[in-house]
């Protein structure tokens, strides 16, 4: 199936940073996640390297599937997606108010959502490389905008809003690498976002002028604990004992680690509990405490130069169709990083999104696993350069 | 794909790169800021956020006596603990199924024996939440525990993790009551006494500060030595979680322990002091007044102002001032009358009878009024016409002892002598008296190491006036308002003004009534007056002293004139190297103004006193070791024809040897009526005790 030859095409450095980074992520978790199981000190480091080798072993045989395999069967990809996650609803069980896990056999969950995005992006590129230089006009965005915008919604209504603006940051990157006019594209972005921002501005206004009175309140369709969490890290001294704990929290962590850190395993924000979810969402925490601005510029650096590469992999990509899906995986690693990293340093809302390839857990370890797969799998079968 | 296809992809997917860099640049540049530009900013925060600093309590310093004899100490007592912080930390065990089973097995030892199993098990939770304050500190569940649940404890120890029997220090008083109210005791601090405590100069100097919940000094010695004995507190850093759930705990400062006081209190002198006023005390609720209960006396080092002894009864056992006071002893100790807390030797005041007769002597004899060799007839006579007699006070049942010196008055005990020569002191010199008393240490301040110090009286004619006048000049000024008032309305009611002038002119008469009554009572009742200067000649009068006083003044005769400052509190010692950081030494108030010469006379018919005719001659009958001098005292308590007119205190002064004086003492005993035979026992005893003499008398 596999060319031996053409397994030159593959990206070390590429892999080099794939590998530093899981070896990161068990090297932070056997820190982060000491205090959370005190009977069994070690079972999320066990359980997470049992992940990544599984996780291994799914992106290898991803990478020797030819990608281009998956246009053939998009659509049947597309309704098993809409099926899975309308699934959740069926099956679903909750946990902190969402519904987002579907039990499967041997005790484990498996988390829909997860795989959604993977998905979406080997869909989407299709749906997108047919229309090809058709995505000048405004009405041209309205079809690939309902494409995606179908499984988003079901995402939405979990509520997982986390993995809905996951897909909105896929889509726009792969609307513009697809070749969206970018004038055009761009100001329904940025109406898009201003219409998002004076809706949530009126939705907590209690103070407007008199001709602005009925719209004090602006009902919208979200919980109000996801919008208070949403926007809290904008002044999170407002609710120090509740959604704003764990930001400031966060911050005092990471801040406190200064220029080395204060060590492996000495981290006292983490070790003592003051961090929340620091095995999961606030691992990166957990990490600018113990090794400070020396490790999480050289984490972000590896994430960079990774990203770079993956980049570089869909510039000499065979076909369209490749060059989309990498742009898709690139944008989803991209904004998880921007959201995971913003929100535990205070920039960005709290939405529980996990630091990909280093937070605790199976269903995003296996989908970003497998889609460094497909991403290995283009890499592969790249376009020969013509000297 | 063709090449030329690839082109505007290509630039698209590398300004997409772009974007993820300057991603990149916007986290890595806000983690800069956080952890190198405003690092140690962050780094206090999360540092304040699980360090605590805890103090740790010091043990408190002994007290030893002259000798080196604990009087005070520290003693473990054991009680049961819980430590929140070892609960928390056990892995395998539900803190409250802890608490629980620890009800269980302490309900039969509980104070309450009515109360069930989860009844105590919440009284321990409350117990917990009522110590927040000092969370990280073990709470002590009950204290003085029975051995028998010690033994169960300790067999339980492995299902009863924080739980722990432990010797916790609790102030003892090994003696019991002996000189109980010289030493004071220790409770929690009030919160109106917290400023007062902090002004301790030494406490000041160490920018120390008592807070709520201290245990401090109430009285005597733990109290005006506070700050010596509470010693440093040490500073234990405890590390919490976000549950304030400490894990781990740090000794960052050892406290220091307070430090050792040796008192100039001689224990065996001060037990013999204590018994024999509890045995003349007795004799005389048994023989005379089945009220007596109070006594007082002091054993004082004439040349040092050492306090060897100091004695009030009814006694007081610190022992039963520790934690929780029930009301019974609150009673006993406070509020009754004859109150055990109440240390009559240093703050009772007493009539001091004719104990007061030297200072009247010596007085006449410094102001050359009167030779010690002048004789009077012992008769009233001898003190002038009837209308000066009528003044005077009598002697004894009517005795007339013939002709009477100085010698004779004092061993005697003349009233008519030194009433005789008590009005030459007043009539030469009104403030004369007043001022030879207070040399000698009556009605001052002594500024001994205890608080609660009497200031007694000592009279002259300005004194009175200056005490009663503010009285009549009220009283005056009350009844002028009431005239005022009283005609004004009429006045201005006046149908004319012939009848106004007329009211004016009652007006006028009425306030001049009013003058003229205002001269009467200054002159009866503020001027000094004859009979004035006849009680206060003989102690009667407004003379009152603390027994501590009535000693000082007799070491300030016997030791050459110095009025030497006494003091209980010897040496400070630090209890880790043993040597003395602190020593009192004897200080010189004032030296009397009396020549040597009469210090000499004085001291010679004070001899009389305890032999021959004198009144104290029986006394020391059966120790013929004895030399020195005293000096005895009935002293009135209340005015003749009133309850308490026929009530008299027995008060005796007394110092030895003769040669070179040692000591001194005072004493006062109620009801005790004659000196020499109630409080001169204790005296006596004291004498014989310190000496070391004999009794022939072996019955």
């Amino acid at each position: 199936m596999i060319d031996k030859r053409s397994i030159r095409n593959l990206d070390f450095v590429f892999l080099l940073c794939l590998f530093l980074l899981l070896g990161a992520s068990i090297l932070i978790l056997s820190t982060a996640s000491l205090n959370v199981l005190r009977s069994d000190p070690y079972y999320y480091v066990e359980t997470q390297t049992m992940w990544i080798l599984t996780g291994l072993v799914l992106m290898t045989i991803t990478t020797a599937i030819d990608y281009q395999k998956y246009r053939r069967l998009s659509w049947w990809i597309y309704g098993l997606n809409i099926a899975l996650l309308l699934a959740v609803f069926a099956f679903g069980t909750s946990a902190k108010g969402a519904q987002r896990w579907i039990p499967v056999a041997g005790g484990f969950n498996i988390q829909p959502s997860e795989f959604a995005k993977l998905f979406i992006i080997l869909t989407f590129a299709d749906f997108l490389a047919k229309r090809q230089g058709k995505l000048n006009r405004y009405r041209d965005f309205i079809p690939p905008f309902l494409f995606v915008g179908i499984p988003m919604a079901l995402i939405f209504k979990q509520p997982d809003l986390g993995t809905t603006l996951v897909f909105a940051a896929i889509f726009i990157g792969m609307m513009f690498v697809a070749g969206a006019n970018p004038w055009k594209f761009g100001s329904l972005l940025v109406g898009g976002a201003l219409v998002v921002g004076v809706a949530l501005w009126l939705h907590f206004s209690t103070d407007l002028p008199s001709w602005l009175k009925f719209a004090e309140g602006l009902p919208l369709p979200m919980k109000e604990y996801q919008l208070k969490r949403l926007t809290i890290f904008m002044n999170p001294e407002s609710d120090i004992s509740g959604d704003g704990y764990h930001i400031i929290q966060s911050i005092w962590a990471i801040g406190s680690g200064g220029l080395w850190g204060k060590g492996y395993r000495m981290g006292t924000q983490g070790q003592l509990n003051f961090l929340p979810e620091h095995h999961t969402d606030f691992i990166f925490s957990v990490f600018g405490e113990e090794f400070g601005f020396i490790g999480t510029s050289t984490l972000l650096f590896l994430f960079c130069i990774f990203l770079l590469r993956a980049v570089s992999i869909a510039v000499k990509a065979k076909d369209l169709y490749g060059m989309l899906v990498v742009a898709g995986i690139v944008s989803m690693f991209a904004f998880h990083i921007l959201v995971n990293v913003g929100m535990t340093s205070g920039i960005m809302p709290v939405t529980g999104i996990p630091l990909p390839l280093i937070s605790f857990g199976g269903s995003a370890m296996w989908t970003n696993l497998i889609s460094i797969g497909v991403l290995l799998s283009i890499n592969l079968r790249r376009q020969r350069l013509m000297f | 794909m063709e090449e030329k296809d690839r082109k505007p992809f290509n630039r698209r997917l590398w300004a997409f790169g772009t974007v993820v860099v300057c991603v990149f640049l916007v986290l890595g540049f806000n983690l800069w800021r956080l952890q190198i530009a405003e690092g140690s900013y962050y780094a206090t925060k999360a540092q304040g956020n699980f360090m605590k600093l805890v103090s740790v309590t010091p043990m408190r310093g002994d007290i030893t006596d002259s000798k080196g004899k604990l009087l005070v100490t520290s003693e473990p007592q054991f009680a049961l603990r819980l430590d929140w912080m070892d609960l928390q930390k056990a892995k395998n065990a539900n803190w409250k199924d802890v608490i629980k089973r620890l009800a269980g097995y302490i309900k039969p030892f509980w104070p309450n024996q009515a109360q069930s199993q989860d009844s105590i098990m919440e009284d321990i939770l409350v117990m917990i939440q009522n110590k927040q304050w000092e969370r990280y500190r073990p709470v002590t569940i009950l204290s003085n525990v029975d051995p028998q649940l010690q033994a169960i404890i300790a067999e339980h120890q492995e299902e009863l993790p924080g739980v722990s029997v432990e010797a916790l220090p609790v102030r003892t008083y090994p003696k019991k009551t002996m000189s109980g109210q010289v030493l004071g005791y220790v409770q929690e601090i009030f919160q109106e006494e917290i400023e007062q405590f902090n002004k301790n100069p030494l406490a000041e100097k160490d920018g120390f500060k008592y807070a709520p919940g201290d245990l401090v000094g109430k009285m005597g010695i733990e109290k005006s030595y506070d700050y010596w004995l509470r010693g440093k507190e040490g500073v234990q850093q405890v590390e919490v979680d976000n549950n304030a759930k400490p894990v781990a705990k740090r000794l960052i400062q050892a406290p220091e322990p307070g430090k050792t006081l040796q008192l100039t209190i001689d224990g065996e002198l001060q037990k013999v002091v204590e018994d024999e006023l509890e045995k003349v005390v007795r004799d005389i609720q048994k023989n005379e007044n089945p009220q007596a209960e109070v006594g007082a006396a002091v054993v004082i080092n004439v040349k040092t102002g050492k306090i060897l002894a100091m004695a009030s009864r009814p006694f007081m056992d610190p022992n039963d001032l520790i934690g929780k006071i029930s009301d019974e002893t609150a009673e006993r100790y406070f509020r009754s009358e004859s109150a055990a807390s109440f240390n009559r030797a240093l703050s009772g005041i007493y009539a001091p009878g004719s104990t007061f007769k030297m200072i009247t002597g010596m007085a006449a004899l410094h102001a050359k009024l009167v030779t010690p060799n002048e004789y009077f007839a012992d008769n009233k006579g001898a003190l002038g016409p009837a209308a000066v007699q009528a003044q005077a006070v009598g002697e004894w049942g009517g005795n007339d002892f013939g002709p009477v010196n100085l010698f004779r008055g004092l061993a005697k005990s003349s009233n008519i002598y030194f009433q005789a020569i008590g009005r030459r002191v007043f009539d030469s010199n009104p403030e004369l008296m007043k001022q030879i008393a207070n040399e000698f240490g009556l009605g001052v301040l002594s500024g001994i190491d205890l608080p609660g110090e009497a200031k007694g009286i000592a009279p002259s004619a300005e004194w009175k006036k200056e005490q009663y006048t503010p009285y009549y000049d009220k009283l005056k000024e009350k009844k002028l308002a009431a005239i005022e008032s009283d005609y004004s309305t009429k006045i201005t009611q006046a149908p004319d003004e012939k009848n106004k002038q007329k009211l004016k002119k009652q007006m006028e008469d009425k306030k001049k009534e009013v003058d003229v009554w205002y001269k009467q009572m200054i002159n009866e009742a503020v001027d000094w007056r004859l009979y004035d200067s006849f009680n206060n000649s003989i102690g009667q009068g407004y003379n009152t002293y603390s027994p501590l006083q009535l000693a000082n003044y007799v070491a300030t005769m016997v030791n050459g004139g110095n009025h030497m400052k006494p003091y209980v509190v010897d040496k400070i010692i630090d209890p880790v190297t043993g040597k003395a950081v602190f020593e009192n030494k004897p200080q010189v108030l004032n030296r009397v103004s009396v020549s040597p010469e009469t210090l000499d006379t004085i001291k010679k018919a004070m001899r009389e006193v305890t032999r021959g005719e004198g009144t104290g001659s029986g006394l020391f009958y059966d120790v013929p070791e004895f030399t020195g001098g005293g000096k005895t005292g009935t002293a009135q308590i209340g005015s003749k024809n009133t309850i308490s007119g026929d009530l008299y205190n027995g008060v005796f002064v007394a110092f030895a040897p003769y040669d070179d004086p040692q000591i001194a003492f005072a004493g006062v005993v109620e009801y005790g009526y004659h000196g020499s035979t109630s409080a001169g026992y204790v005296a006596k005893a004291a004498f014989m005790k310190y000496f070391g003499w004999k009794s022939t008398n072996n019955d």
